[in-house]
C-alpha cells in the first residue's frame, strides 16, 4: 500500500512540477500583482467597477460567446448526428469537411473571411447580382465576428457530439420504434437524452474557448465586438499597465469559474465535473 | 394479464439482398407458417440469415421479395411503430436514462395510456418477471439476467401481436441461461403470445421451442419439433448442427420403398429406415446418433471394431471405436452392473433400424 502510493506520487510528480511552473505559479503571481501594482490595495478593481466600459466588454465577451455556442450547437448537432448514423461514406465526408479548416492557420482562416465578406468580395458580388441593391455592411460588425468565430469553434462542438453519438447503439432507436414510438418521439425520448453528455461537453468546451477569443473578433468585428482578451492585451503591450491587466484577467477567471459552477448545477445529472450517482451508460 | 387475442404469422418466399449488384442473398426464399400461440426457434450459425429474418418481421429491414402476413394481412411496408410487435434485443437495449418502471411503461406512454393504467400494468409485469420493487432502479443497477427480464416485460407491456427475441441469452453465463430459459418458457405459456426466438444454441432452441426452424446460408433447411429435427435430420448440416452425429458411408444392399432397409457399412450389414424411395446399390450416408449405438462384447453385434478411447463422464461413457478406416462414436449410459470397455479391446456395435436413417452422401465424406 505504502509503496503503491509512493509510485503514484512519483507518476504524478512530473505533471505537477510542470503545472506548478507554467500554471499555478504564474497564476498566483498574476493575482498578487493585481493587488500591488502600481500601488498596494484594490485600486485596480475599483477602476474596473468605476468605468462601465469594462462591464460592457465583459458582457459582450459572454454574450457573443453564448451566441457562438448556441449556433455551433444548432448547426453541429444535425451534422454530428448524420456523421454518426449515416454510414461510413457520409461519416468520412462530413468529418473531413468539419476537420479540414482545423488544419489551416487561424489567422489565414480569419483573413479568408475578410476577403469573402469584404468590399468587392464574392458575398457582395452575389448580393448585387441576385438582389440588385447595394449590399449592407457585411464586415467589421457582429455578423462577421460571429460567423468567423462559429467557423473556428464548430469542429470542437461536432467532435464532442460525435464522440458520444458514435457510442449510442442503433438498437436503442430500433427498440423505441418497435415499442410504438414514431421516429420523432424515438429521437426525443431516447436519443436526445443519451446524447446529452455530448451536448453539455460541447457547450462547455466551445463557450470556454470562445471567451478567450482575441484575433478573430479583433479582425472581423467592429469596435462593439471588442473581447476582454483584447483589452488585456492592450494593457499588457500598449499601455504597459500589468497590474490592471492582471486585475482584468482575474475578474475574467472568477466570472468564468462562477458560470461553470452554475452550469454544472443546472445539469446535475449530466455533470461533466463530477460523476453523478445516477449517471447511466452512455 | 391474459392475451385477448392470439395471432398467427406467415412468411412467404421471403428474400433479402443487401447489395443489389451481387447475387449474395442474406435470406433466400424462406417460407414458414407459425400458428397462434406457437413458440418457434430460428436456429442457425452466425450469418445464416436468422437475425435478418427477424428484423424483417419487426420492420427494421424491408424484404427484397416475398411477403410477411399477420392473421392473413401483409405487414410489409408498415412502419415498426405500427406493427405491435414486441422485440427483445441481444443487448436488451434498455433505455439507460429511464428507470425500470419508465422502461416498461414506455410502450404504453407511446400509446397515450393514462398514468394509473401504466402504473398498474408495470406493477403486474414486475410481478410476472419476479422483480417487484425494482421499478425505481436504473438499468445499469441491474444484473444481466434482471435486465433481460425487464426487456422481456417491456416487450410484452402493450399486449403485442407477436414476440420476437434476438439471441436474448447471448451475454449470459450458462447457469443463468438455463434458469432464464425456463422463465421465458413459463411467461410465454402464461401469456400464450406467438413467439419467434432467434438463437445459435441448438440446446436452447430445443428446450424452448414447440418447433425449431434450422437456417443455413439464408435458407431454411428443416422445420419440425425438436425430436423430429434431432432424430430425423434431412441433411448433413442439420444432423451435425443439432448434436454429435455418426455419418457412415456405405451402400444400400436391401432396398425398400419406404421403411426398413439395410446398408453395407465397413463390411457389415446394418439396418436403417428409408425416409424416401432408395435403390439398391446406391451410395448413402447412414446417420446414427452416438447414444443410439449399443456397444457390447465382440460378436454380439454386426459391426466390430477396436476401442480407441474411453471417456467416463459420470452418467455416460463416450467411446470412439475404430472400424476399418473410419471411426464410430458411441455413448452408453453407465450402470454399475455394465462393463466399461477399455481402449484396445474388441467390441461389437449395433443399433435398431428406427435409430438410423440414410442421408445423401456429400461429395467428399468421412465418418465424423
Amino acid at each position: 500500500m505504502k509503496q503503491s502510493r509512493f509510485v503514484l506520487a512519483l507518476l504524478i510528480a512530473p505533471v505537477l512540477a510542470f503545472l506548478s511552473a507554467i500554471l499555478f505559479y504564474p497564476l498566483a503571481e498574476m493575482v498578487h500583482r493585481s493587488f500591488i501594482d502600481p500601488a498596494p490595495g484594490i485600486g485596480n478593481y475599483v477602476r474596473i467597477v468605476e468605468n462601465d466600459v469594462y462591464a460592457r466588454v465583459f458582457w459582450t465577451t459572454f454574450e457573443v460567446s453564448g451566441l457562438i455556442t448556441l449556433i455551433c450547437l444548432l448547426v453541429g448537432y444535425p451534422l454530428a448526428y448524420a456523421a454518426a448514423n449515416r454510414g461510413p461514406t457520409a461519416r468520412l465526408i462530413l468529418l473531413a469537411a468539419v476537420m479540414m479548416p482545423f488544419w489551416t492557420s487561424l489567422l489565414v482562416r480569419t483573413y479568408a473571411w475578410m476577403v469573402l465578406l469584404g468590399a468587392g468580395g464574392p458575398a457582395v458580388e452575389l448580393w448585387s447580382f441576385f438582389i440588385g441593391t447595394e449590399p449592407p455592411q457585411l464586415l467589421f460588425n457582429r455578423f462577421s465576428a460571429v460567423i468567423g468565430m462559429v467557423y473556428v469553434m464548430l469542429p470542437y462542438m461536432v467532435l464532442s457530439l460525435f464522440g458520444v453519438m458514435n457510442e449510442i447503439d442503433y438498437n436503442y432507436q430500433r427498440a423505441a420504434r418497435s415499442l410504438g414510438a414514431t421516429p420523432l418521439r424515438a429521437f426525443w425520448h431516447v436519443y436526445l437524452p443519451q446524447s446529452m453528455a455530448g451536448v453539455t461537453g460541447g457547450v462547455l468546451l466551445v463557450f470556454i474557448v470562445s471567451i478567450g477569443f482575441f484575433v478573430t473578433p479583433a479582425l472581423l468585428g467592429g469596435r462593439k465586438e471588442t473581447f476582454i482578451a483584447r483589452l488585456i492585451k492592450i494593457n499588457v503591450q500598449d499601455v504597459v499597465d500589468w497590474g490592471f491587466a492582471s486585475a482584468l484577467a482575474v475578474v475574467l477567471l472568477v466570472l468564468t469559474i462562477a458560470l461553470l459552477f452554475f452550469y454544472d448545477r443546472l445539469l446535475r445529472s449530466e455533470s461533466v465535473l463530477s460523476p453523478g450517482p445516477k449517471r447511466g451508460r452512455a | 394479464m391474459t392475451q385477448h387475442k392470439v395471432h398467427d404469422l406467415s412468411l412467404r418466399s421471403l428474400s433479402k439482398t443487401y447489395n443489389p449488384t451481387s447475387s449474395e442473398q442474406a435470406v433466400r426464399d424462406v417460407s414458414l407458417e407459425i400458428a397462434r400461440g406457437e413458440f418457434v426457434a430460428l436456429l442457425g450459425p452466425s450469418g445464416s440469415g436468422k437475425t435478418t429474418t427477424l428484423m424483417m418481421i419487426a420492420g427494421f429491414e424491408d424484404p427484397t421479395a416475398g411477403d410477411i402476413l399477420v392473421d392473413g394481412k401483409s405487414i410489409v411496408g408498415m412502419p415498426p411503430n405500427r406493427r405491435d410487435i414486441g422485440v427483445v434485443f441481444q443487448n436488451y437495449a434498455l433505455f439507460p436514462k429511464m428507470t425500470v418502471a419508465e422502461n416498461i411503461g414506455f410502450p404504453l406512454r407511446m400509446r397515450h395510456r393514462g398514468k394509473s393504467e401504466i402504473a398498474a400494468t408495470v406493477g403486474r409485469l414486475l410481478e410476472l418477471i419476479r422483480l417487484p420493487g425494482y421499478g425505481e432502479r436504473y438499468p445499469n443497477e441491474l444484473s444481466g439476467g434482471q435486465q433481460q427480464r425487464v426487456a422481456l416485460a417491456r416487450a410484452l407491456a402493450f399486449d403485442p401481436r407477436l414476440l420476437l427475441l434476438d439471441e436474448p441469452m447471448g451475454a449470459l453465463d450458462r447457469k443463468l441461461r438455463e434458469q432464464l430459459q425456463l422463465e421465458v418458457k413459463r411467461i410465454q405459456r402464461t401469456l400464450g403470445v406467438t413467439t419467434v426466438y432467434v438463437t445459435h444454441d441448438q440446446e436452447e432452441a430445443m428446450v424452448l421451442a414447440d418447433r425449431v426452424a434450422i437456417m443455413n446460408h439464408g435458407r431454411l433447411e428443416q422445420v419440425g419439433t425438436p425430436a423430429e429435427v434431432y432424430n430425423r435430420p434431412v441433411n448433413r448440416f442439420v444432423a451435425q448442427f443439432l448434436g454429435t452425429a455418426n455419418l457412415l458411408l456405405g451402400h444400400v444392399v436391401n432396398a425398400a420403398s419406404v421403411g426398413k432397409a439395410e446398408a453395407e457399412v465397413g463390411g457389415a450389414r446394418l439396418p436403417f429406415v428409408a425416409t424416401q424411395g432408395i435403390a439398391a446399390g446406391s451410395a448413402v450416408e447412414i446417420f446414427v446418433r452416438p447414444e443410439c449405438v449399443v456397444v457390447g462384447p465382440a460378436g454380439a453385434g454386426p459391426l466390430t471394431g477396436t476401442v480407441e478411447s474411453t471417456i467416463f463422464v459420470g452418467d455416460t461413457t463416450r467411446y470412439t471405436v475404430q472400424v476399418g478406416d473410419f471411426r464410430v462414436l458411441a455413448t452408453s449410459h453407465n450402470r454399475a452392473d455394465h462393463p466399461i470397455h477399455a481402449p484396445g479391446t474388441q467390441v461389437s456395435m449395433r443399433w435398431s433400424a428406427d435409430n438410423a436413417i440414410a442421408l445423401e452422401p456429400a461429395p467428399s465424406t468421412s465418418a465424423s
